[in-house]
């Protein structure tokens, strides 16, 4: 079998795991970055979204066969350095993370979801967060991170 | 620590520090409830305070962090008691125990409330002796605040790492005052969590990350 190369955080990596092997555990297990949480194993829990070529994508839906040679992947691992992406320095100004399992799949969803739309309002953030959930009712805050992340990203393009 | 599981009976020991040199007192933090029954009789320490040199207050929790908010509870009843300055304080788990949990929510209110509140008296009373001695002044004329011991009097300054490494030669106070609660500037506020930052990087590490050899 033919070994399988991906683009994950900017550097190429060569899978050894099988064609139809969800892209969360070729994440989690193989290349042992764990920060992509599994939560359903559905697709309907979005604690396993990553970027796939910057859209927010859930990796356990997304086998490994279905990615084309030069699809980019990105994980929160891979999202900034040093937590300096916007959406993550206002989850932290805003104590967004109770137990945290589900958050670095909220970021990776918000991250995405501000780079279509830098100026949403409540009911468009509601909207693009909905099918991220979180047991701890992280919502409102999520919301109030997501409205200052967006200006932090307005104000950075000016 | 080593192997050495000969501590001597006293609630709050001087110890190596386990992240550099400074000062570091550590104590014992029990785990218990209903079912495990309390772990009283051990006094090997599972928590510490390492006052560093440059001024960073590592504190380490042995209590599994699950969202409740101890890894910013329980330290900020030690930075309440230090007067130290919130945002030179870390968090580390503890990890000299073989298990890490939760325990009955008596973190705050079983033990949490006394012992980590003596822990950080202990901690800032041996800095202002410290100062104290090297200012060769009554330590009944200093007093801490934001990480710093002052001498009233002459309105001398010295940081808590600048006094560590003589405070690490001190003996371990058996009694000492605590603040009275009108004079909290931690307790009572609002604080920022400590365990925001790895839990927005994808760092932090829950029982389904742990990877051990020959786990299926």
């Amino acid at each position: 079998m033919e070994k399988l190369k991906i683009n994950i955080n900017g550097k190429t990596a060569i899978i050894n795991s099988s064609d139809d092997t969800p892209l969360l555990w070729v994440l989690r297990d193989e290349l042992k970055l764990t920060g992509t949480k599994f939560g359903c194993g559905r697709g309907l829990c979005g604690a396993c979204t990553i970027h796939l070529n910057g859209v927010e994508t859930r990796s356990c839906q997304t086998t490994i066969d279905l990615l084309e040679p030069d699809d980019e992947i990105t994980t929160i691992e891979g999202l900034s350095k040093d937590n300096l992406h916007p959406v993550q320095k206002a989850w932290v100004k805003h104590d967004v993370p109770q137990c945290g399992y589900c958050q670095p799949g909220q970021i990776m969803t918000a991250a995405a979801f501000l780079k279509r739309n830098n100026n949403p309002n409540d009911q468009e953030i509601d909207n693009a967060m909905k099918m991220n959930i979180c047991r701890c009712g992280t919502y409102q805050r999520i919301r109030k991170a997501v409205h200052s992340s967006s200006e932090e990203i307005r104000n950075g393009q000016k | 620590m080593g192997k050495n599981n000969n501590f001597s009976r006293r609630d709050f020991l001087k110890v190596g520090s386990a992240v550099g040199s400074g000062l570091a007192i550590g104590f014992y933090f029990p785990f218990g409830n209903k079912l495990m029954g309390t772990q009283e009789k051990s006094f090997k320490p599972n928590s510490f305070i390492n006052v560093l040199p440059d001024d960073k207050i590592v504190i380490s929790v042995a209590k599994a962090e699950m969202g409740q908010g101890v890894w910013t509870s329980l330290p900020m009843l030690i930075a309440e008691e230090m007067d130290a300055d919130w945002g030179k304080i870390e968090i580390i788990q503890s990890s000299d125990s073989s298990f890490i949990g939760t325990g009955g929510s008596g973190s705050i209110s079983r033990y949490g409330w006394k012992k980590m509140r003596k822990a950080g008296a202990i901690a800032k009373y041996m800095l202002i002796e410290s100062a104290s001695m090297q200012w060769k002044v009554s330590p009944l004329e200093c007093d801490a605040k934001n990480s710093f011991v002052y001498h009233i009097p002459s309105g001398r300054k010295l940081s808590f790492g600048a006094l560590t490494k003589n405070a690490s030669k001190l003996k371990v106070p058996n009694n000492v005052p605590l603040k009275d609660p009108k004079d909290y500037n931690i307790l009572g506020f609002d604080m920022l969590r400590k365990d925001s930052l790895i839990k927005v990087d994808g760092t932090a590490s829950y029982a389904m990350d742990i990877d051990l050899d020959d786990m299926v």
